[in-house]
């Protein structure tokens, strides 16, 4: 199964989005391709799971979950489920008054019940609980056991890296692999306080203490502080030279992220793995596996 | 058709039917209905027939046709028949359970009606026969205009001339009291009349096949419904 990419980018391209057996791609793409690959899959073959999928309000997330079962002629114990998505005391509720994280368990056992074959999620990741980027995971594993193949879609590059450490990215020059492999870090003792960058016509100068991570994005670095992103002209590894004093940390080839900001790290996958922010958002930076040792001794000797 | 599946509908849509408040009370409309009407007659002569006969088609539009048609209507807005729709066969096993229950809830309502209205002679064989195909006819036009309604809102612009119509049709007495009156003469070859027809005993060959004809058209009706959809989609 394969999705033409000229479709959705309007050029002219002869790459194709691949569902392989088995296997997991993680697409990163601009709101506008993904809204067009989520119209263009056809739900004959592909089983998309969004954020919200239609449910029956009036049903019970435990008899939702047996229908499904039926429906598709599967054997599956519902109990076992509902313990696997961590939905034991949450049978009764009615889903017109379950809330987005259930909805989203509930497309999780969906894709795991359907006949079709391929599985594209749709931003999994976008507001959701961490408890379910864990189960994500668990459901990643199972999927490929039942030899069903995985594309995910998704507008951020840290949450493609949430999948898995290889990425893809789909921009008008079609579907190219996102490199990942560790350039080596450079140490420079630099005493400055601030740094410049760019919103628009303005140039700004932020507190390099309030800076929460930097990230590489198609040959800009951008600059993240308190929801906001900022230009800042100058290269990744200009940037981890200027900074590598203040306590940041090149984390991942395309981030840097400031160690004091660090809330912690999680383990998604053997070689998965995120520095999270202390923001509202907890932000979820990649970890490359490499690094993952490394930024652990920083973080002690901070 | 996959007999898994339509019991898997079935069993979703009993549970759904119960919860909904809409269609729950659909089915007790006939039922009260027919309680005050069973109450009113005092010369203890029995209810005429042609008051038997308009709970009846309360029965049917009420129930069979209304809950059809919400019942559709509600999967279209709520998109959650797109899920489950991969191959045009699974559409007639969603129909198929969908009908299931709404013959259950139908059975229900209609004999419990009849039991308060205290008719006599109401089950006999021919009647039941009728009963049957008047039945096919609502069960029909209720999956033929489900397919095309996209709304709850908008089920009632259809449910409101069909329930006059065919629900109500000996009311046409009241309303055109002149017998030789052509709307009068219209109106007898409606399905109803010949239930009714049916009902006093004087039913033939003529009759049940009217009823067929109407049969034949809500097929009819049910053909375009797919074909609409299918172009739709």
């Amino acid at each position: 199964m394969k999705i033409k990419i000229s479709g959705i980018i309007g050029t002219e391209s002869a790459d194709h989005i691949h569902f392989k057996t088995g296997g997991t791609e993680a697409i990163q793409m601009s709101f506008e391709y993904l809204t067009r690959l989520e119209e263009t899959a056809d739900p004959k073959w592909i089983n998309v799971v969004r954020a919200d999928i239609p449910v029956y309000k009036r049903l019970n997330i435990k008899d939702h979950i047996s229908f499904y079962n039926k429906w598709y002629n599967r054997k599956f114990n519902v109990d076992d489920l509902m313990k696997q998505f961590n939905l034991e005391d949450a049978g009764k509720v009615r889903l017109a008054d379950a809330g987005d994280e259930l909805n989203q368990r509930l497309s999780f056992i969906h894709s795991l019940l359907c006949e079709q074959k391929n599985i594209l999620f749709i931003e999994p990741f976008f507001q959701a609980t961490r408890e379910n980027i864990h189960l994500f995971h668990k459901l990643k594993d199972q999927l490929k056991d039942q030899g069903k193949s995985i594309v995910v879609a998704v507008t951020k590059t840290e949450d493609a890296f949430l999948v898995q450490p290889e990425i893809m990215r789909l921009t008008q020059h079609g579907l190219q692999e996102v490199e990942t492999e560790d350039s080596a870090s450079a140490e420079n003792d630099n005493q400055i306080s601030k740094i410049k960058v760019k919103a628009e016509d303005k140039t700004l100068f932020v507190n390099i203490g309030d800076i929460e991570y930097l990230e590489s994005n198609e040959g800009k670095v951008f600059i993240n502080i308190s929801r906001e992103k900022f230009v800042m002209e100058s290269t990744l590894q200009e940037a981890e030279k200027t900074l590598g004093s203040h306590g940041f940390y090149r984390c991942h080839r395309s981030y840097i992220v400031n160690l004091h900001k660090v809330r912690e790290i999680i383990t998604w996958s053997k070689n998965t793995y995120s520095v999270v922010i202390r923001n509202p958002e907890e932000s979820k930076i990649p970890l490359s596996r490499t690094k993952y040792n490394e930024i652990q001794e920083r973080l002690i000797t901070l | 058709m996959n007999m898994a599946r339509v019991a898997a509908i079935f069993e979703k849509d009993v549970k759904e039917f119960m919860r909904n408040m809409m269609l729950f009370t659909s089915v007790l409309i006939p039922i009260v209905l027919a309680a005050f009407f069973g109450r009113m007659d005092g010369a203890g002569e029995g209810v005429p027939n042609e008051i038997v006969i308009i709970i009846v088609g309360v029965v049917f539009t009420a129930v069979t046709f209304s809950s059809m048609i919400t019942m559709m209507a509600e999967e279209n807005e709520k998109d959650t028949l797109r899920g489950l729709l991969q191959s045009p066969a699974t559409i007639i096993d969603i129909i198929t359970g969908k009908s299931a229950v709404i013959i259950l809830m139908t059975i229900i309502s209609l004999v419990a009606s009849i039991m308060l209205i205290e008719v006599s002679s109401f089950w006999t064989i021919e009647n039941i026969a009728g009963l049957i195909l008047l039945g096919i006819f609502f069960l029909n036009l209720g999956i033929g205009i489900g397919l095309l309604v996209k709304s709850v809102a908008t089920t009632s612009v259809y449910l409101m001339p069909i329930m006059f119509l065919f629900g109500f049709t000996p009311y046409i007495e009241f309303l055109v009291t002149d017998e030789g009156h052509i709307a009068r003469q219209i109106a007898e070859y409606f399905p109803l009349y010949q239930n009714l027809y049916i009902l006093n005993g004087n039913g033939g060959m003529p009759e049940f096949l009217i009823l067929f004809a109407w049969i034949a058209v809500s097929f009819v009706v049910v053909l375009r419904g797919f074909n609409k959809r299918k172009s739709d989609d």
